[in-house]
């Protein structure tokens, strides 16, 4: 097995990283190799942060978050199998993370959500429709129910396959589509001010 | 929102794979409801920019660190850290960074941490920490796990006697130190380990390249810069031991800690080395500096000396005026021009005493005298 800790090396040597599949890495960490889940973190924060950040509707919790995501493949707590992509895998644990962290902080959250709709009005943008649309779209989103918001963010907003995200979800393929589709108009609702 | 034909929601459901398939581009192409409401999906998704980046590039560091950290207590939970690792040196003896791990039970009872959800703040924490004035520390975590990071400067930890289940770690880079209740005083400079001194206690260090070493009272570690520049130079390009060269000091010597022998090496030309060079800041200084350091790792010492005394004439070198000394002691020095790196080597003892490179300075002025001794 390729050791996480010479992926560390050569990386710090300014060297490209080396051909490890992401499916080696996530063995690697199951096997304690003290460098894999840093490379994990390298190859997948990105997605794993986006997803956080769309869940929780921003907020300075984002970085903790993904810490603690990554912390549960450290420790071992969660272990990839090859019954999902490690991408898949990880959003699970960001989304369970989430999960537990909305739980603690909900009042909170929810303030956070609404100053992110406060800010996506801020934000610059072509025109002022589309700025006024991007803040009711934050907010639809931050007030969808937690089922709809995670299969909308995984599916529509992260590319996932309904059948991806049915397995971060724990739940059935249909199920997920169902509430995509929910989230959608409840979306598309609150921005045009459709009849959902 | 207009329905869509299975062709095209199979394909949504898909995750909307790219390219799409030819099948669903000709149903698009002849069912006006689809593409209208494909054209919905996708207006949903264009109220949704990408976030600018998420993590800056300084809590990425520390998410790595952290991750390490971790993980390496992790693999330590079983056996303590008992005995030194006879592992090979890697080849990167100055990579910098160190993680250092402070913990109750020498790493028997380290427990995994969880995180945000960890109750901060109400417990009496496991150390005093005084750190000198300059020196950059942080709390991370609170008890039963605390963790600091010390970023620069040196610090001394008082930790009290850790019950089971508490652990007190300080992450300076990527290396390692396991502890029970204990006093001892760790240097750093720019986030990279220099040196351990352990006035109480039992400190297990454990470096980022996998060795272990154990400092008991009165015992201090020291990174060897020295002993690093021989390693970039003469270490490099070869298959071998990669043990042989003592990268830092522990003084006194203690059976708890295993040196393996310093080797003679005859040097060859060799392929740039792949070492971290020390960091010498300021406007176009890094740069210089690095070229002058690459020469010297590729082989070329003259045009590295010659480089590194161009350096020296610049004004605006501060305190890293010594580590250019020393580094174009080096250079001449393997150039075989001894009287002037000695010379350097004189300059940085004379004008920087308190520099970092002084002790090594030093050091190495005494080794060359002993090496003129040996050849007379």
């Amino acid at each position: 097995m390729v050791m996480g800790e010479d992926v560390l090396r050569l990386r710090s040597r300014g060297q490209s990283a080396p051909p490890l599949s992401d499916e080696a890495l996530a063995r690697a960490c199951a096997g304690g190799d003290p460098g894999a889940a840093s490379a994990l973190f390298d190859r997948f924060r990105g997605p794993v942060a986006r997803t956080i950040y769309r869940l929780v509707g921003g907020g300075s919790d984002v970085e903790d978050l993904v810490q603690s995501t990554f912390l549960e493949v450290a420790r071992g707590r969660s272990v990839w199998d090859d019954r999902a992509s490690v991408l898949t895998w990880l959003l699970a644990i960001a989304t369970n993370v989430v999960r537990h962290h909305r739980r603690a902080t909900g009042r909170r959250l929810r303030l956070v959500s609404a100053m992110a709709w406060a800010r996506a009005e801020e934000r610059p943008a072509a025109r002022p429709e589309a700025r006024i649309e991007l803040a009711r779209a934050q907010k639809a989103l931050a007030d969808l129910g937690e089922e709809l918001r995670e299969a909308f963010v995984l599916c529509q907003l992260e590319g996932l396959s309904a059948r991806e995200a049915a397995q971060v979800l724990g739940t059935s393929e249909a199920a997920v589509w169902v509430r995509v589709s929910k989230a959608r108009k409840a979306i598309r609702a609150a921005v045009l001010g459709d009849e959902p | 929102m207009s329905e869509l034909h299975r062709t095209v929601d199979s394909w949504l459901r898909e995750g909307r794979p790219e390219p799409m398939s030819p099948a669903v581009r000709e149903h698009l192409d002849g069912c006006a409801p689809c593409r209208a409401a494909l054209a919905e999906v996708e207006e949903v998704g264009g109220w949704f920019p990408d976030p600018p980046e998420l993590l800056g590039p300084e809590s990425v560091e520390a998410v790595r660190f952290r991750l390490l950290a971790e993980a390496r207590a992790r693999r330590d939970q079983s056996p303590p850290p008992s005995e030194v690792s006879r592992a090979s040196w890697p080849r990167v003896a100055a990579v910098a960074a160190a993680v250092v791990l402070v913990a109750g039970a020498a790493a028997l009872v380290l427990r995994l941490m969880s995180g945000h959800q960890e109750a901060r703040g109400e417990a009496a924490p496991l150390a005093v920490v005084r750190p000198a004035p300059g020196a950059v520390v942080r709390q991370l975590e609170s008890p039963p796990h605390e963790v600091y990071r010390l970023v620069d400067g040196s610090a001394s930890f008082s930790v009290r006697k850790l019950a089971a289940g508490q652990t007190l770690r300080v992450i300076v880079g990527e290396d390692l130190i396991v502890v029970r209740g204990t006093r001892f005083r760790l240097q750093a400079r720019s986030g990279r380990l220099e040196a351990v001194e352990v006035s109480e206690g039992l400190v297990s260090l454990l470096l980022g390249d996998s060795r272990e070493l154990r400092l008991a009272a009165g015992q201090t570690w020291r990174r060897d810069p020295i002993a690093v520049a021989r390693r970039a130079v003469a270490d490099h390009g070869e298959e071998g031991d990669g043990a042989g060269l003592d990268a830092e000091r522990v003084t006194p010597a203690t059976e708890e800690v295993t040196r393996p022998a310093v080797p003679r090496r005859t040097r060859r030309p060799r392929a740039p080395a792949v070492v971290d060079s020390p960091a010498v800041r300021g406007p176009g200084l890094d740069q210089a500096f690095h070229e002058a350091w690459g020469m010297l790792r590729s082989g070329d010492p003259r045009a590295a000396a010659a480089r590194f005394d161009e350096l020296l004439r610049r004004p605006d070198l501060g305190e890293r005026r010594a580590d250019v000394l020393f580094w174009s002691a080096r250079a001449h020095q393997d150039a075989g021009q001894s009287s002037v790196a000695r010379e350097r080597l004189g300059d940085i003892v004379r004008s920087h005493p308190g520099a970092w490179h002084a002790a090594e300075a030093r050091s190495a002025l005494g080794e060359a005298s002993a090496a003129d001794g040996g050849t007379r």
